[in-house]
């Protein structure tokens, strides 16, 4: 007390414009982190040093945070058939967990031989499992018991699992408590609970997690519809039943009745409910981690903008507004902006019955009202015949997998 | 004893400086206000979008089905030509075009803001904290008298927005507190009231240190803008009489109104707005505080 009332007053003055600097040093810090000013400038400096790469702009803005970019190889495991390694299905049954989690580790950072499937150890792995483990490289078993350890202590949720393993039980507890205090009604989502890691954690250690939840998401997809009716489009070139021309379809067509209903398939925040001349009544659901999923020319939407839905939660009905010829539900999945093929990710009918492809059926391109294409008589019998092939196929060469 | 002196300078430096320090920090506390509502102009923007391709794809529709019943196209090739105009902005494209609108008006609004976020300081006697008071209060007094709008809806934007930037910088370093004591004592208990009590120290901190000046800062400049504008207007008379050699017809209310008095309508309408709606959509400030009777 004594030194400071001695100081002189230009002295104490000084002493506050430090304070004040420092304080501005964290806000401007701030602003370079969080708001695309800071990405700007960043590029500015970039360009100035004569480099071509830049910072996202966009990456600060809600819900772009936690946008995963996930290679083609990768996406080529996640969208491969659900035939799963043998190592892998062993693991998950010994530890119960979900085999798909565990198959989207490996897709993500791990690789499989005929016997058994490695990876490198999450960093969290051995404190998960109480052990002083010095190993780089784990087998699958190992991660499979970490994860059985830690889901029932995130509610049973096997993506907070991999989370905890890669960002500790701690820090991801907190962000959840944090997440949820702040009323966030899917704070159990890393892209509703992300921002509230330290910038370190969330530029660091949860990158790693993301690749293995966005592939996760994607093989557990729902499919939007019931899986007895029918793909009368598929995603890719086509020629347009209006224009007549040939251009690329972005999505996959299924044709079904007006009023039927339609499904989310993944949890998710609805991030459009809107009305397009095209498109008619759609609902674009955000499914976080860059996976988009738009149902377009409905009859009716029952939900609204920025709602939480889960997974195979309703979200409508099937219709024929917009521009189309008949009724069907235009389905399209996204990736990073990017549209994919639906069908060749989670549970829909073609993935789910191992066929690579059914047959292009076009069934609203019929002018007389009534439907062309093939029945679904037709369809069964074709879909059995497959399914009868790669039996026989698997029977004769069993299939060694790598990755999976 | 050389690090002690370069201490010293540098504090002094800074402290010589320290204008221009609070300058930049609350305009800080602005930009990082104005991006906290940046889901809500993207939103926004996207409903814009949205409103204007189903108009104008319906308006294309029906023209060319109009050409087509005058015998210009036939029917089929008007539905080709309509499909192709409606194409040209899917669902993606609007996507994308809002998200990159978005980023757009956020940036107009923070260089739109700027001018009053660097604000105006005059020249105070500093020698003691209530004589400086006396001196800001008058000053912010007699900056409000006529008040027009940009100098009654400056205020309260300017407060909202660099108060939600406090409130964002107070939780992140919430968590980095949080995240700091974690790691070097993990059995400690108390770690989420510790953060909780830094966050909002840091708010108060933040508060105190930097928006009182950027408010007062932001008032001078809007009244100096108003004078300005007054200016302009009397030198465009004085301009129009040297030209036509005989005094301008007295200006009628609603021109003073329309030039001067309705300046700064766009922050009343634009920025206030978002600026409320900026706050309304930071529920973690509440959340922090609750956090103040968290046990661990």
């Amino acid at each position: 007390m004594t030194t400071a009332s001695a100081l002189s007053a230009p002295v104490k003055l000084a002493r506050r414009g430090m304070f004040d600097a420092l304080l501005m040093l964290v806000l401007l810090y701030a602003v370079y982190a969080r708001t695309p000013l800071g990405a700007i400038a960043e590029t500015g400096v970039r360009m100035v040093m004569g480099q071509t790469s830049h910072p996202s702009w966009f990456a600060t803005f809600k819900g772009r945070e936690t946008v995963v970019s996930v290679s083609a190889p990768q996406l080529q495991q996640a969208a491969s058939k659900q035939l799963m390694a043998p190592a892998i299905k062993a693991a998950a049954q010994k530890a119960h967990v979900d085999e798909e989690i565990l198959a989207a580790l490996i897709a993500a950072h791990g690789s499989c031989d005929a016997t058994t499937c490695t990876m490198p150890a999450p960093p969290n792995l051995f404190e998960a499992l109480g052990e002083l483990g010095l190993k780089d490289r784990v087998p699958i078993d190992d991660v499979a018991q970490a994860l059985a350890i830690l889901a029932p202590q995130f509610n049973h949720d096997p993506q907070l699992a991999v989370e905890a393993l890669y960002l500790g039980r701690a820090p991801l507890t907190r962000a959840l408590d944090r997440a949820r205090d702040s009323g966030l009604e899917n704070a159990a989502d890393v892209e509703a609970h992300a921002e509230f890691l330290t910038p370190a954690a969330r530029r660091g250690r949860l990158q790693s997690a993301l690749p293995v939840l966005a592939l996760y998401r994607l093989r557990s997809l729902a499919w939007p519809a019931d899986g007895a009716f029918r793909i009368t489009s598929p995603f890719g070139e086509r020629i347009h039943p209006v224009t007549g021309e040939k251009r690329f379809h972005n999505g996959t067509d299924i044709g079904m009745p007006t009023g039927e209903t339609l499904h989310s398939a993944h949890n998710g925040v609805i991030k459009r409910a809107s009305r397009d001349s095209t498109s008619g009544n759609y609902v674009i659901v955000d499914h976080g981690l860059g996976i988009e999923t738009t149902y377009c020319h409905m009859s009716r939407t029952d939900v609204t903008e920025k709602r939480v839905v889960t997974r195979r939660e309703v979200l409508g009905a099937s219709g024929a507004t917009g521009r189309v010829t008949g009724p069907h539900l235009h389905y399209i999945l996204r990736i990073n902006t990017n549209p994919v093929d639906a069908e060749q990710y989670g549970e829909s009918p073609t993935r789910t019955a191992d066929i690579t492809r059914l047959p292009t059926v076009e069934l609203h391109t019929a002018k007389e009202g009534k439907p062309k294409g093939r029945s679904t008589k037709e369809l069964n019998d074709i879909v059995k015949r497959v399914l009868e092939e790669n039996a026989r196929k698997q029977q004769e060469a069993p299939t060694t997998l790598s990755g999976e | 004893m050389a690090l002690w002196r370069f201490y010293n300078r540098l504090a002094l430096f800074l402290g010589s400086r320290r204008r221009f320090v609070r300058r930049v920090g609350g305009m800080c506390l602005v930009f990082l206000g104005v991006h906290a509502a940046a889901g809500v102009i993207e939103d926004a923007v996207y409903q814009l979008v949205d409103v204007a391709d189903l108009v104008l794809d319906g308006l294309s529709h029906d023209a060319l089905m109009w050409f087509a019943s005058v015998g210009t196209f036939t029917p089929e090739e008007a539905r080709h030509h309509a499909e192709r105009f409606a194409a040209i902005l899917d669902l993606a494209e609007k996507g994308w075009l809002s998200l990159r609108l978005a980023l757009v008006a956020e940036v107009v609004i923070d260089l739109l803001l700027l001018d009053f976020a660097w604000g105006t300081r005059a020249v105070m006697n500093t020698a003691s904290i209530r004589q400086a008071l006396k001196e800001s209060t008058q000053e912010m007094v007699s900056a409000f008298k006529h008040p027009d709008i940009e100098r009654a809806a400056v205020l309260p934007t300017m407060f909202l927005l660099s108060l939600v930037g406090a409130v964002v910088a107070s939780v992140a370093l919430e968590s980095v507190v949080a995240d700091g004591i974690s790691r070097a004592a993990p059995k400690y208990e108390f770690t989420s009231l510790v953060a909780a009590v830094c966050g909002l120290l840091a708010c108060a901190v933040l508060t105190w240190r930097f928006i009182p000046d950027l408010l007062h800062g932001a008032l001078l400049r809007a009244r100096q803008r108003t004078d300005e504008a007054m200016a302009a207007l009397k030198e465009s008379r004085a301009a129009q009489e040297k030209r036509t050699g005989k005094p301008p017809p007295p200006l009628s209310v609603v021109r003073i109104l329309w030039t001067v008095r309705a300046r700064g309508l766009w922050i009343l309408v634009v920025a206030l707005p978002l600026a409320v709606t900026s706050l309304l959509v930071r529920t973690d400030f509440l959340a922090l505080i609750h956090r103040l009777g968290a046990d661990g």
